[in-house]
């Protein structure tokens, strides 16, 4: 009988993230530092944390926790820009990463400790890769289950050695209840009846919790028995690339215009099919001289046909300038387009575009059913004319169409 | 206290930590599979006249009513506490007759709301179990169906090929039924492999300082699967104006 | 859901003067027992597009609670929606 792997997930954890890529941005604030929005707090930096300022909280009541600290104005597209790269750079050491919110991520380490030296040796990869691409320090927790890697990350401090659980029920018993996730009345009822640690809370039966605590700590009270079986919910990711190979040297941009639109707007469509969008693009050109040159950009979450095309000419201006300065006025052999199409994220915190993958999959789905059926039995309704006093003109229904 | 419930305690304690909450359990308790995750209607008493705080996803629900009975209300509020969470929202309009107005009046977005008109009932059924096939569609409200129709003899095939795929998939499919409760059809499929059932009948109208502004509905959940039924919540529905 | 027709057919009403007290729908005979509200929209006529109607919002001893139309132009009722 093949032996079992023993399942293992990490936890990547940085606090406060929109402050704490706000405080490398900007090297120069010293002290507490927030960011804000609309008169809330968006993220704290550690020193503002250990004041008592939370995320959520009135930035006045901040302030006043906090006298002097730096207030920033939110930057949601940069820290969703820090976060994705973040995720790719993850994305080298295992196959299977979860976002769950900016700054919180599982990842799969099942069966790949083999390839490290050891589970400390993954864990400081990741950490390594956390540096190297975006400059912050994170928490990391390695444990069996995802509530208890994330108790294991958030035990330890940002940059620190990996906190490695080989028995999470032992892990958890002499823990605070508090790091259950019970709600505060819940939590209060649990020491008014003595149960401080986890695991007296989890050596109470299943019926005796639902009698005493309702059937809303259920799941806490399995997650301190170690039985959180949540799965790991993948962040799609994929690279796709088109190479086109010129017959002569191309020196006309209006012909690198024509192949590279195509080929972009090829990729699009089939990143649109998985439900994916495009986020980074990169152009590598060959010239006859057997120079190459790479141009990247990042696009942003979302990014339709008319971004990324404008994205392209500008590339291909930098790249053909570039090839008529040099003396020998080379031409390109040879362009390979990739983008990369990520899911976005569904942070609880930034909520930007919220689920917006999950429209993009059911609007593939819908236009599948489209094209089987009639495009116009597929539709979504739109305010036509809100002002109107006949309500049957008042909206009207569109096809899907074939927007991203 | 006497001494073998203790012992029984700490027996069962035993068995569970060793062999998982399924292994053995009282009759009294929850499944430990989990409780059903829900989807709340957003109206209070009836999420608790449900017994789970809201109809069960990953299962069929039928909404049986006549006119004016307040079954349009109550699917327009679940579409908009879907919508709230985050979920996706298919609308199947079978008879072309969706009221985008009163969608709206209950707080559903309409650019997030995503409509299949097929211009055949029988295409509507078929639409809905694709739907269900392909995934992604995390609440499905099917409108309306007719029992006494012959063009939805097909609904017994297609509920049987859907029900499993809906479970695994946690999509929730609502269908609401044109019919009185107590003269609906017997032998219908759809009551069949509905995990509930509700009735929603007109009680009383509410009445403004100068006109009647709305309906009282009375609303019974006639089957549950996953609560006791026959639990009543009686609803205020206030209709939108045309300003 | 609560049906709304936006292109209804013609239906037979009963009217005491310009008020609604009967009609016909949905094999049933329907009598009128409170107007909740009535309201005349005329609008689009410099469009050709001409809408004259009387809208009667009511109730009905069938407890349907909908809306009528009475279309000035071409002397026809019809039932725009059914509010449930």
């Amino acid at each position: 009988m093949p032996r079992q792997t023993k399942r293992r997930t990490a936890c990547l954890l940085i606090e406060g993230f929109a402050a704490t890529v706000e405080q490398v941005r900007h090297p120069d604030i010293q002290g507490p530092l927030l960011g804000q929005e609309h008169g809330r707090v968006l993220g704290a930096c550690s020193l503002a944390r250990g004041q008592g300022v939370r995320e959520g909280a009135a930035l006045a009541h901040a302030q006043g926790r906090c006298a002097e600290v730096t207030v920033l104005p939110a930057d949601r597209a940069h820290y969703e820009q820090v976060w994705a790269q973040l995720l790719m750079a993850l994305s080298q050491h295992t196959p299977v990463i979860e976002s769950a919110a900016p700054g919180l991520a599982y990842l799969n380490a099942t069966g790949l400790i083999p390839l490290y030296a050891s589970e400390r040796a993954w864990c400081q990869a990741l950490q390594h890769a956390t540096r190297s691409s975006v400059g912050l320090e994170a928490q990391v927790g390695l444990a069996r289950t995802k509530f208890v890697a994330h108790v294991a990350a958030a035990s330890t401090g940002p940059g620190a050695d990996a906190c490695i659980v080989q028995d999470d029920r032992a892990f958890l018993a002499p823990r605070p209840i508090s790091e259950l996730p019970l709600n505060a009345e819940l939590q209060r009822r649990c020491r008014l009846l003595g149960f401080h640690t986890i695991e007296k809370f989890a050596s109470l039966p299943r019926h005796a919790v639902a009698e005493q605590f309702g059937p809303e700590a259920l799941e806490a009270h399995a997650w301190a028995r170690g039985l959180d079986r949540r799965p790991l919910s993948s962040r799609l990711y994929a690279k796709l690339s088109r190479r086109h190979e010129f017959d002569y040297p191309e020196r006309r941009a209006e012909a690198l215009h024509a192949i590279l639109f195509k080929m972009g707007s090829d990729l699009l469509d089939e990143l649109s099919r998985r439900g994916l969008a495009v986020n980074w693009v990169r152009l590598e050109v060959e010239y006859e001289s057997a120079d190459t040159r790479r141009e990247a950009a990042w696009l942003g979450n979302g990014a339709g046909s008319a971004k990324l095309d404008r994205i392209l000419c500008g590339m291909i201006d930098q790249l053909t300038t570039h090839h008529r300065a040099e003396p020998w006025n080379a031409g390109i052999c040879d362009v390979t387009l990739m983008l990369t199409g990520l899911e976005t994220f569904m942070g609880k915190q930034l909520d930007l575009f919220a689920h917006r993958a999950d429209r993009l999959r059911l609007d593939a789905t819908l236009r599948r059913l489209a094209r089987k059926y009639s495009e116009t039995m597929v539709l979504k309704p739109c305010i036509a004319d809100p002002h109107t006093p006949i309500l049957a003109d008042r909206y009207r229904f569109c096809e899907l169409g074939d927007e991203p | 206290m006497t001494t073998i419930p203790i012992e029984l305690d700490r027996t069962l304690a035993n068995i569970h930590t060793r062999w998982g909450d399924s292994a053995i359990r009282r009759l009294s308790d929850q499944d430990p599979a989990g409780l059903a995750p829900m989807l709340s209607t957003g109206l209070a008493d009836l999420d608790d006249a449900l017994g789970i705080g809201g109809i069960p996803r990953g299962r069929i629900t039928e909404m049986v009513g006549t006119a004016s009975a307040g079954q349009g209300s109550l699917a327009a509020n679940l579409a908009a506490q879907a919508q709230k969470r985050g979920d996706q929202v298919v609308y199947v309009d079978a008879v072309h007759r969706a009221d985008l107005s009163l969608l709206t009046h209950w707080g559903v977005a309409l650019e997030s709301l995503r409509m299949l008109r097929p211009l055949h009932k029988a295409t509507a059924l078929e639409m809905t179990r694709d739907l269900v096939v392909e995934g992604h569609a995390d609440l499905i409200l099917f409108d309306r169906f007719d029992p006494t129709d012959p063009t939805f003899e097909s609904i017994d095939q297609m509920l049987s090929e859907v029900t499993p795929l809906l479970g695994r998939s946690s999509s929730t499919l609502v269908f609401l039924t044109h019919a009185e409760a107590a003269s609906y059809p017997s032998g219908q499929a759809l009551p069949y492999f509905s995990s509930v059932r509700l009735s929603c009948e007109h009680a009383d109208w509410i009445h403004g300082s100068a006109a009647i502004e709305g309906i009282i509905a009375r609303v019974t959940v006639i089957k549950n699967k996953l609560a006791p039924p026959h639990r009543i919540a009686e609803l205020s529905l206030r209709m939108p104006t045309y300003a | 859901m609560s049906p709304f027709w936006s292109n209804p057919r013609a239906i037979p009403v009963r009217t005491d003067g310009d008020r609604p007290v009967a009609f016909a729908w949905d094999r049933l005979h329907h009598r009128v027992t409170h107007v909740a509200d009535h309201w005349r929209v005329h609008t689009n006529w410099w469009e050709g597009d001409e809408v004259w109607r009387d809208y009667w919002q009511v109730t009905t001893d069938q407890r349907y609670f909908c809306v009528l139309y009475h279309d000035l132009i071409n002397d026809r009722w019809h039932l725009e929606r059914i509010l449930e």
